[in-house]
């Protein structure tokens, strides 16, 4: 039997999620189906600890549509509609709904992301063409031999996806937040999967715009890629967003 | 003893001959129009020898099939693959070979002077075993120099070497594969594609394993900048005026190409928009002068620089190597060996005319310093320097000898030197910095004008500091869709790739734009036809993980050929392995031909032509009927 009580309080204390009653009823008739049947397989009846019930509901949680899942966590202002500063310990639990590196061209991006697919599935090295350097109109001949020996120094080895500042669109399943990454933080990536779950923790949102601040000490990734959102990834989301389609190779 | 020496061109041999029988030489008609024959003594140990110094061009013997295979029509071209090869004497150069076994039945003694790189060293391999069917006795031995001044080919006369046999492997396998591939890909082509578009009837398409990743570069670079969609960004512009001077500053985070996001870290710093200064350093600064000169750097810079077409430029290079102005044109060498006189080099440039005033100062002022020392070394040939004072020349050679002169001159003054402030300030978290700099000293850059090193003033500043910015606000810009690739980036792209080595570089760029897949435009850009795109986007659809466009399995086959001259593998292996895999790669090939077919006709905007019997290879028996019809499959 899953103790439906204990399991939504620890889930609340440790990730500030707070379970909607209808979602964690299918979820605990789910798990309680399941161990049933390895019930009847292993022969032996055997209570489970609340540990595993809150890691098992935990796993599907991450792997959810928040908004099926959760209730509305976000509090705002009442005249502007931004986000209130973001409570302490524990934080609260939102769903990332898209994550761009705002300091890269999208276009830079999807050739990265290109390439390094290409060179994932297929072993294709990427061929040094002359790098997009994101010049402005200003930009000089000097760029082309900057990029040239940018290429020379990454060598042969494996193609990355360029990295200045992300940018996350988060959500609580009714309201969204912007949040920008002020400082690199290691866990976030332009990679990350939609849908992924994380706890921000503390983060103040830039006076008169609503925006979070991140730092290292904010955000939390709990994990999760939901099925619906497995379509998107970073390269199809580029592609989409600069109106691309793309007809070579697949 | 008699000795008989062969250059690779009638002008070498005519200029090494001048210096080693001093003047005095007779001149004797051969067999061949082109090759003279140049009888003189010459003193080797203390004895005079008889010496005649001749000549080939280029190429003695030429590989290709055996008659039952020459015709395109004979059989499947993938027989191609493993069919027996012939090497004979070409017919164009018949008389050649006959003017060398006719010397050579006199000789005792063989001295190859071919140039010293793989394709001379494979031209003597080629020499000798003419030389040797009429005189199988001869003793062979090969002469090195890099430049064609009287010291050096002295030197090389009398301290010849053994033929490197190996180099001599490695070529004979590049040219096997070389025609084994390319012929059967180009009939494949050819026969196939001509046939069903009418706009390529009778034109040749031609593939060569080097030319089509070349192509490659130039359609990715192409298409790179047709699906260009330009972005707008925004930045924080920070200047601020003050009684000695105006400071722009440049944000760290350089541009944000998300107007929310730049728009929130603009709003933090307006909360409180003061400027403090965290860091001013004021230290020395130097500009490096150029390494030593390679061959891709000289058609890089001078295609760059003089706008001269990399062929252009390697052909006038050779031009002023064989007068003596210059030394070997053909070289990886970016390093000059610490035993070179490179100071007697400068002195003797005092006295051509235009840089006499900066090589006297580096003479005599004590301005002379020794070159920086790159990477590379061929172990064959040094770096590309002046050997002679070239007082007498126009044009276009003018231009590449005083280029090559003017690198080498920089290279052996001192670095530019200057002194660079850099002032860092902070508004709220936000970080940005300011720099200026004075230049002290231009050393180099007087005789180098193609580095550029400017000059900017920046108001003084003291650490810990504080103003209020006279500008602070946001601005916005839009980025610019890359260019198309010059002939100074395409060179870079190969060498980087390993395609075609730097005696070859340029010809490939000259042989696909004769194929009309690539042309130049007057404004110096290459950019691809619509047969170009449509070849390169058909063999890319076919997702070959070894795409005939793609670099990759050239750059292989140029690491193998590299073996074979370390003595690492065999002719035979990497002849072996290197025909399975392009076989493998050509059979994929025409399974898929449709999506060949299909890109042509999108790029061509033709239909393929159906009304003709489509070209299907089958195994002719070299009579007339080869091609099944698909329509009555006859």
């Amino acid at each position: 039997m899953v103790d439906r009580a204990g399991v939504s309080a620890t889930i609340k204390k440790r990730y500030g999620a707070a379970l909607r009653a209808q979602w964690l009823e299918k979820c605990a008739a789910h798990i309680e189906q399941a161990l049933r049947e390895l019930e009847e397989t292993a022969g032996s009846r055997r209570p489970v600890h609340l540990e595993t019930q809150v890691r098992l509901v935990a796993e599907q949680l991450v792997h959810s549509e928040i908004s099926d899942s959760c209730l509305p966590s976000l509090v705002v202002e009442a005249g502007t509609q931004h986000v209130k500063e973001l409570a302490g310990h524990p934080g609260v639990f939102l769903q990332v709904q898209s994550v761009v590196d705002v300091g890269v061209s999208k276009y830079a991006m999807w050739e990265a992301a290109r390439e390094k697919e290409d060179f994932e599935q297929r072993g294709i090295r990427p061929s040094y063409l002359p790098q997009l350097t994101d010049e402005d109109d200003s930009g000089s001949g000097e760029a082309n031999s900057t990029a040239a020996t940018q290429a020379e120094a990454s060598g042969d080895s494996h193609p990355k996806i360029p990295r200045k500042m992300l940018k996350l669109v988060l959500t609580d399943g009714q309201r969204h937040v912007s949040a920008l990454e002020v400082e690199p933080i290691a866990q976030l990536s332009a990679e990350l999967a939609i849908g992924s779950k994380v706890v921000v923790t503390g983060a103040q949102p830039v006076a008169g715009t609503g925006v979070l601040c991140l730092r290292a000490g904010n955000i939390r990734v709990v994990g999760g890629a939901p099925a619906q959102y497995a379509q998107q990834t970073l390269r199809a989301r580029m592609a989409e967003l600069l109106g691309l389609e793309d007809r070579r190779g697949t | 003893m008699r000795i008989l020496c062969v250059a690779e061109k009638p002008s070498q041999a005519k200029a090494v001959a001048q210096i080693l029988s001093q003047g005095s030489l007779r001149t004797r008609d051969g067999t061949s129009r082109y090759n003279k024959n140049y009888d003189f003594q010459y003193r080797i140990s203390g004895t005079f020898v008889p010496v005649t110094m001749t000549s080939v061009i280029g190429h003695l013997t030429e590989l290709d099939f055996p008659a039952s295979c020459r015709s395109w029509h004979s059989c499947n071209p993938v027989a191609l693959f493993t069919s027996p090869v012939v090497r004979a004497v070409g017919e164009k150069v018949k008389d050649v070979a006959k003017n060398i076994t006719n010397e050579a039945r006199a000789a005792t003694h063989l001295y190859i002077w071919t140039d010293c790189d793989r394709e001379g060293e494979g031209i003597g391999g080629e020499i000798t075993s003419v030389s040797r069917s009429v005189n199988p006795r001869l003793v062979v031995r090969r002469a090195h120099f890099s430049s064609v001044l009287a010291q050096e080919i002295h030197n090389a006369m009398q301290n010849p070497r053994d033929l490197d046999m190996r180099q001599v492997a490695a070529v004979e396998a590049r040219t096997e594969l070389d025609l084994r591939i390319g012929s059967a890909l180009t009939r494949f082509q050819t026969l196939r594609l001509s046939s069903r578009f009418t706009s390529l009837n009778d034109k040749l398409i031609s593939y060569g394993p080097c030319q089509f990743p070349t192509l490659g570069f130039v359609v990715d670079q192409f298409l790179r900048v047709e699906s260009f969609v330009p972005e707008t960004f925004w930045y924080i512009y920070l200047e601020h005026t003050k009684d000695d001077g105006r400071a722009v500053f440049t944000w760290k985070r350089s541009k944000i190409f998300d107007q929310e996001a730049c728009f929130a870290l603009y709003a933090k710093c307006m909360a409180a928009p003061v400027a403090r200064v965290t860091s001013m350093r004021s230290r020395p600064k130097e500009k490096w002068k150029p390494l030593p000169l390679t061959t891709v750097d000289l058609q890089k810079c001078c295609s760059r620089y003089l706008r001269l077409a990399p062929d252009l430029i390697m052909s006038i290079a050779e031009g002023l190597y064989n007068q003596g102005f210059i030394s070997y044109p053909r070289t990886e060498t970016d390093q000059f060996d610490p035993n070179m006189d490179l100071k007697g080099i400068v002195a003797k440039l005092v006295q051509y005319a235009p840089f006499s005033a900066y090589a006297s100062s580096l003479v005599n002022e004590d301005g002379f310093k020794w070159p920086r020392k790159g990477k590379n070394n061929d172990k064959a040939h040094p770096p590309i320097h002046p050997v002679a004072p070239a007082n007498n020349l126009s044009g276009n050679p003018l231009r590449v000898y005083e280029f090559v002169t003017r690198r080498f001159l920089a290279c052996c003054s001192d670095n530019a030197k200057g002194q660079a402030t850099e002032i860092e300030v902070l508004v709220t978290d936000e970080q940005f910095s300011a720099s200026g700099l004075m230049i002290l000293k231009r050393n180099y850059l007087d005789i180098y004008p193609f580095d550029r090193w400017s000059e900017s003033s920046v108001p003084v500043y003291r650490q810990g500091d504080s103003f209020e910015p006279s500008v602070f606000e946001m601005r916005s810009g839009v980025t610019t869709a890359p260019k198309l690739l010059t002939d100074f980036d395409l060179i870079d792209i190969m060498d980087k790739n390993g395609i075609g080595t730097d005696a070859t570089h340029a010809d490939h760029i000259k042989k696909i734009i004769e194929r009309e897949y690539i042309f130049r435009s007057p404004d110096k850009f290459l950019a691809p036809s619509t047969l170009g795109i449509g070849l390169i986007e058909g063999y890319d659809s076919m997702g070959l993980e070894l795409s005939l466009s793609k670099p990759h399995l050239r750059c292989e086959m140029e690491r193998e050929l590299k073996r074979i001259c370390d003595g690492a593998k065999t002719k035979e292996d990497v002849v072996r392995e290197s025909v399975n895999l392009y076989k493998a790669v050509y059979m994929k090939s025409v399974d898929e031909v449709v999506k060949l077919e299909e890109s042509l006709g999108r790029c061509l905007q033709q239909e393929p032509d159906s009304s003709v019997a489509v070209w299907v290879p089958s195994n002719g028996s070299g009579g007339s009927e080869v091609c099944k019809c698909s329509k009555c499959s006859e």
